[in-house]
């Protein structure tokens, strides 16, 4: 490359006669060959966010933001609106190889998770134009993909990705459902990719733990959605692979993202509309639900001794590793030195440790637990194998609030507590 | 919850119950939940603690379980049930049944020794030392020691962890650390765990496997035959870098003379490392330790000969390793058909101990002369300063016959031979070389000439012998030894001890270049390079420059003339006339040793006008002999014979008879610089043998009363006769 081409390509450089740069751009990459175009834009870009420092990301015009999302449907997306030819079998696997391929070179997380968002972030424009579906589908391919390549980069900025469109859920939850079903569902001799996840990024296992514990919530509160009892339970795999996750490393369910992350990278257009529950924030709560209420939920997939021994023992993992978060918790609040021993990236939230549960999350778990064992009993099966379960559903709650008490990771007063404690049946 | 305890014992009772039901159950992950919930509700609760610690111990989860003991040993260390599961421990390690059950008891032993192996060390390091951090340390050491379990003995194992330990301490220090040698990672290192590690009888070195040249990998192989001995060698280097550092920083260093071992220093450290045993004699004792594990036998053999804390001699050390340098020698020369591997590891070792002397007497050397440990109340330090003697029949020692090559101050001789190695140096300088120690150092160990000729020899060794040169050479640009800037003093009076002038001369003004810097703070180490400039110059036959250089030391002190100067003036000066007749038999032994006279004499202005005195006389009396009648001369030497009246008699008479032949001395300044007048009457009318023996009487009666006097007589003399002294 020329001086001139060099200057060109960098977008952060432009000073002045814009115009006559973007449709040099243009046409440097009609020239150029399929895979060799895809790769060029998402050079382009990174060169891009590298003139800039984490704390001020670039802020693109409206005209320049117009000329990048020309690129990136044409480009990367392919769309056949913008008179690009729809990608064959072979060339779709191509251009995977090449977005995954850039990310894992890209040393930047800054520049990473930035570009990322660029190419794949979802804007009320792009729903107006009807152009999530492809750009949800295109992420699906990819992380599937990176989740068997073990590629970490690609992976890691998903999962800020994720945790971006947070206030979207039914983006989020298309994603994560759709990495379950691959890889429980259609495949699932390839659940071992999955359990290796966690190892590889551990941030991404817990942004999919945040999907997963709200595609199945076990007992559904809003009253319009209609789930079956299918989904509405974690399937066994499901359940296996994530209580391997945070049982070999608890602290996982407690991992926050930095910001300079989460800002980095604007798109055109005014940002989502939120709906109406954001997911959560994190994980922790959901898996307690699952630990508590599983018990209580008439799983029909869960049938004969063996299986229900299994689901057991899986929740009861799940349980334990929940209450080694609340001592993680509270220990790094003792030391608040030892958060330097963390991946660089993630930063422990020690202020938030206080709050981990709220008294209101407690009393919604209760009232679904008085649900479920209402239900049982109404069902007037066999009544010791339900005082069986019930007990063992309060002595996990009991248990967690005992340890959340005493590393101080509850906020609630004491009036709230006695007011829950009233609701469940008696126990020691 | 319950207040009293018997409640409170039931309740954990029960808990504990419902725990071994979960495990009854299979359910090992609800039973530690329990017993979790257990201890966030009774936290000195003993039995939910045990009742843990049995879990991980049944699952044989070596990491959890040993966690979990070490905790409860800190907590209840009275406890009989934990003793007797040290007893299961120690009957486990001592047991050859290697059933499973037995080898992991024998692992989870050792781990938990580990911790307080560690715990210990790090109490004594950092209090900030927390337990978490320990638990990281051995997550990181045990997964190697599970996987290499198999290939080792089990004892071993602690060995092992204790070599990881090193590879992880060493890392930790580079990265956090990478200029500064005395780090706590480094000290942790050194003075904690090698000591541990290579008294220990499992630590087996594999002294056999020489063939891998790769000396600086770590040798991760897991094998069986132990660490490799240049892993050994490794930690040797640091130790001795370490040692070292620790050593040579400690002093409040007079400007010019920077530390150089970065700023970061950790006080503490080196306050440490010189409470315990002092950093040779620690050195000493580690450096014993790896030449017993590398099988050094012959270094073991001498080794109670070297140990620092017999004080014996340094000239004493450097025999006794020479020695064994010419024995390996010859051994390696005759023996070609033995075990080569087995001499070149001695030869290692020699070179070892050869560096470590070298270091120790040079910092011994340099410290001293450079006065790095005593401060004066003026706040004016004088450094020693090393000379060779600058009478003219020390530079040809053959001519001169009838005066006495010792200057007037006298000196004790402290050492000659012992140290010279043999056969080495006669080809080079076949004089015998002698190190005085001027008596007006003061306090000054006499055993620092022997430091000095040691170090010496030991760097010649090092630098020359091919078998020590690479790796000496390796060694000195790791510890960036060029960058030590209290060494150059050594290497200055090195060179000037050897003879190599030209080469002294140019480090000279090197160093007075960056000293000049500073003018005003460096006043007395400028004065000092001047004076062994001239020194060199005058050895070169430079007569012209060598005044040069003695009259600007002079104007070094007379620019900066303080009355704590004129102090050390007097004391020095009643010392020379206390000496006088005390020396007069040193003076012989002195006199009658053919050779050069190199001396050390403190840097004090009173020390420097006697050097220019001397350097003068002879400077103008060579030059009277070439150039022929000259009064100036005649006048200038005879205003000099005062000052050290009646030493140069016999050149004084001479010079009268000169006078005499020429009949009569012109000479402008006369009156102004000979201040007696006997002297005056003598030189006008000449002297007749009769009145010799009253005359020299009344003279030195004048000399000794107007003594104080004289000196500023004699200043004024070289600077206002500068230019003709000069031309």
């Amino acid at each position: 490359m020329n001086d001139f081409e060099e200057d060109t390509w960098n977008i952060a450089s432009w000073k002045a006669d814009i115009p006559g740069k973007v449709s040099f751009i243009k046409h440097s990459l009609s020239c150029s060959q399929f895979p060799d175009c895809s790769r060029n834009v998402i050079l382009m870009l990174e060169k891009y966010f590298n003139s800039y420092a984490p704390e001020s990301p670039p802020n693109p015009g409206l005209y320049l933001s117009a000329f990048l999302d020309d690129v990136i449907d044409l480009y990367i997306f392919h769309s056949t609106g913008s008179g690009a030819k729809s990608l064959s079998a072979i060339q779709g696997l191509q251009l995977l190889e090449v977005i995954c391929s850039c990310f894992q070179h890209q040393k930047s997380d800054f520049v990473r998770c930035g570009v990322f968002y660029l190419l794949f972030g979802v804007t009320s424009q792009d729903i107006k134009d009807g152009k999530v579906e492809q750009k949800v589908e295109l992420l699906n391919k990819l992380v599937s993909m990176a989740v068997a390549l073990h590629c970490d980069h690609l992976l890691e900025s998903m999962a800020v990705w994720m945790q971006r469109h947070h206030h979207r859920p039914d983006i989020v939850l298309k994603v994560t459902s759709s990495i379950i079903e691959d890889y429980i569902s259609l495949v699932p001799a390839s659940l071992p990719f999955l359990q290796n996840l966690a190892m590889h990024s551990p941030l991404m296992a817990c942004q999919l733990m945040t999907g997963l514990i709200v595609l199945h919530p076990i007992v559904n509160r809003q009253k319009g959605q209609k789930c079956s009892t299918n989904t509405i339970l974690p399937p066994l795999p499901l359940l296996k692979v994530v209580a391997s996750w945070i049982n070999q490393t608890p602290d996982l369910c407690l991992m926050t993202l930095p910001s300079t992350l989460l800002t980095a990278g604007r798109l055109r257009g005014s940002f989502l509309p939120p709906e109406s529950t954001p997911l959560p924030s994190g994980p922790l709560l959901g898996l307690l639900r699952w630990a508590v209420l599983m018990p209580l939920a008439r799983d029909f997939s869960v049938i004969g001794r063996q299986a229900q021994h299994e689901s057991r023992l899986l929740c009861s993992q799940l349980h334990l590793a929940i209450i080694q978060a609340f001592l993680l918790a509270s220990k790094n609040e003792e030391n608040p030195q030892e958060e330097m021993e963390l991946e660089p990236g993630e930063v422990m939230d020690e202020s938030d440790s206080r709050h981990l549960i709220k008294a209101s999350d407690l009393k919604e778990l209760s009232q679904d637990m008085i649900k479920l064992i209402d239900n049982s009993r109404a069902l007037e099966l066999n009544k010791g194998f339900i005082d069986q379960q019930v007990q063992l559903s309060i002595d996990r709650f009991a248990q967690t609030l005992q340890v959340a008490m005493a590393t101080s990771c509850l906020s609630a007063t004491k009036d709230e507590l006695l007011s829950i404690y009233k609701r469940l049946p008696g126990n020691k | 919850m319950a207040d009293k305890a018997d409640t409170c014992e039931a309740d954990s009772q029960w808990l504990v119950e419902r725990a071994r039901q979960s495990l009854r159950e299979n359910n090992p992950f609800e039973a530690k939940a329990w017993l979790i919930t257990a201890k966030t509700l009774y936290p000195k609760d003993f039995g939910v603690q045990y009742e843990a610690y049995s879990i991980e111990r049944n699952d044989e989860r070596v990491q959890e379980a040993a966690k979990l003991f070490y905790q409860m040993f800190e907590q209840f260390p009275s406890s009989d049930l934990l003793w007797k599961e040290v007893e299961n421990f120690t009957n486990a390690l001592e047991s050859e049944v290697v059933d499973k059950h037995s080898k992991f008891l024998t692992v989870l032993s050792i781990v938990y020794q580990f911790y307080f192996f560690l715990k210990k060390i790090f109490c004594f390091a950092d209090a900030e030392m927390t337990n978490d951090k320990l638990y990281n340390l051995v997550d990181s050491t045990e997964r190697t020691c599970l996987a290499v379990y198999h290939n080792m003995h089990k004892e071993g194992y602690f060995c092992k962890l204790q070599v990881n330990l090193t590879e992880m301490l060493i890392d930790a220090g580079n990265k956090e650390y990478p200029s500064t040698p005395v780090n706590p990672y480094r000290k942790l290192l050194v003075c904690d765990v090698l000591p541990h590690l290579l008294a220990s009888n499992n630590l087996k070195v594999d002294v056999t496997r020489q063939n891998g040249k790769d000396r600086d990998s770590q040798d991760d192989e897991d094998d069986s035959s132990g660490i490799s001995v240049f892993q050994v060698y490794r930690w040797l280097k640091l130790s001795i870098q370490f040692y070292v550092a620790c050593a040579t920083v400690h002093n409040s260093v007079p400007e010019g003379f920077d530390t150089s071992h970065g700023s970061a220093v950790d006080n503490s450290i080196i306050a440490e490392v010189l409470d315990c045993k002092g950093p040779w004699v620690a050195l000493h004792e580690l450096f014993y330790l790896v030449a017993k594990k590398c099988g050094w036998i012959e270094i073991c053999k001498i080794h109670d000969r070297l140990d620092p804390q017999k004080y014996r001699s340094s000239s004493d050390h450097w025999s006794s390793i020479s020695e064994l340098h010419h024995k390996l020698k010859k051994m390696f020369k005759h023996n070609l058909e033995g075990d080569i591997e087995k001499d070149l590891q001695e030869k290692t070792g020699v070179m070892f101990a050869v560096t470590i002397l070298f270091l120790q007497t040079v910092w011994e050397y340099c410290h001293v002369v450079n006065r790095l440990d005593s401060v004066s109340s003026s706040g004016v330090v004088h450094p020693l300063v090393f000379i060779e003697d600058v009478t003219e029949d020390n530079k040809k020692s053959s001519e001169g016959g009838d005066t006495s090559p010792a200057p007037k101050k006298k000196k004790k001789k402290v050492t000659s031979s012992g140290h010279g190695s043999p056969g080495k140096e006669e080809g080079k300088s076949k004089q015998m070389l002698h190190v005085l120690v001027d008596k007006s150092c003061g306090s000054v160990n006499q055993s620092i000439s022997d430091d000095f000729s040691v170090s010496v020899d030991a760097w010649h060794l090092l630098n020359t012998y091919t078998g020590y040169k690479t790796d000496f050479t390796r060694l000195s640009g790791e510890w960036n030894m060029e960058r030590w800037t209290w060494l150059t003093t050594f290497h200055i009076d090195r060179l000037i001890y050897k003879g190599k002038y030209k080469k002294a001369v140019d480090y000279l003004q090197e160093q007075r270049y960056s000293l000049e810097q500073d003018t005003l703070s460096n006043q007395e180490l400028l004065a000092r390079g001047a004076v062994q400039l001239s020194c060199c110059y005058f050895q070169l036959d430079d007569n012209k420059r060598a005044c040069e250089e003695a009259l600007y030391a002079l104007q070094l002190f007379l620019s900066r003339a303080s009355p704590a100067d004129n102090i050390t003036l007097k004391r020095s000066t009643s010392v020379h006339q206390g000496k006088l007749d005390s020396s007069e038999t040193e003076l012989s032994t002195t006199s009658s040793l053919q050779g050069r006279c190199l001396r050390l004499i403190p840097c004090t202005e009173s020390e420097v006008v006697s050097f220019s005195v001397r350097l003068l006389l002879s400077s103008l009396k060579q030059r009277l002999a070439s150039e022929g009648r000259n009064d100036t001369l005649i006048g200038h030497l005879i205003v000099l014979l005062q000052y050290d009246w009646p030493k140069e008699e016999g050149t004084f008479y001479e010079l009268l008879e000169k006078i005499r032949d020429n009949r009569g001395l012109k000479y402008r300044v006369f009156f102004d610089y000979v201040n007696s007048i006997l002297w005056i009457r003598a030189v006008t009318r000449g002297v007749n043998k009769g009145v010799k023996e009253d005359f020299r009487a009344a003279l030195e009666r004048q000399i000794c009363r107007s003594d104080d006097g004289f000196e500023p007589f004699l200043k004024a003399f070289f600077q206002d006769e500068k230019e003709s002294l000069l031309s």
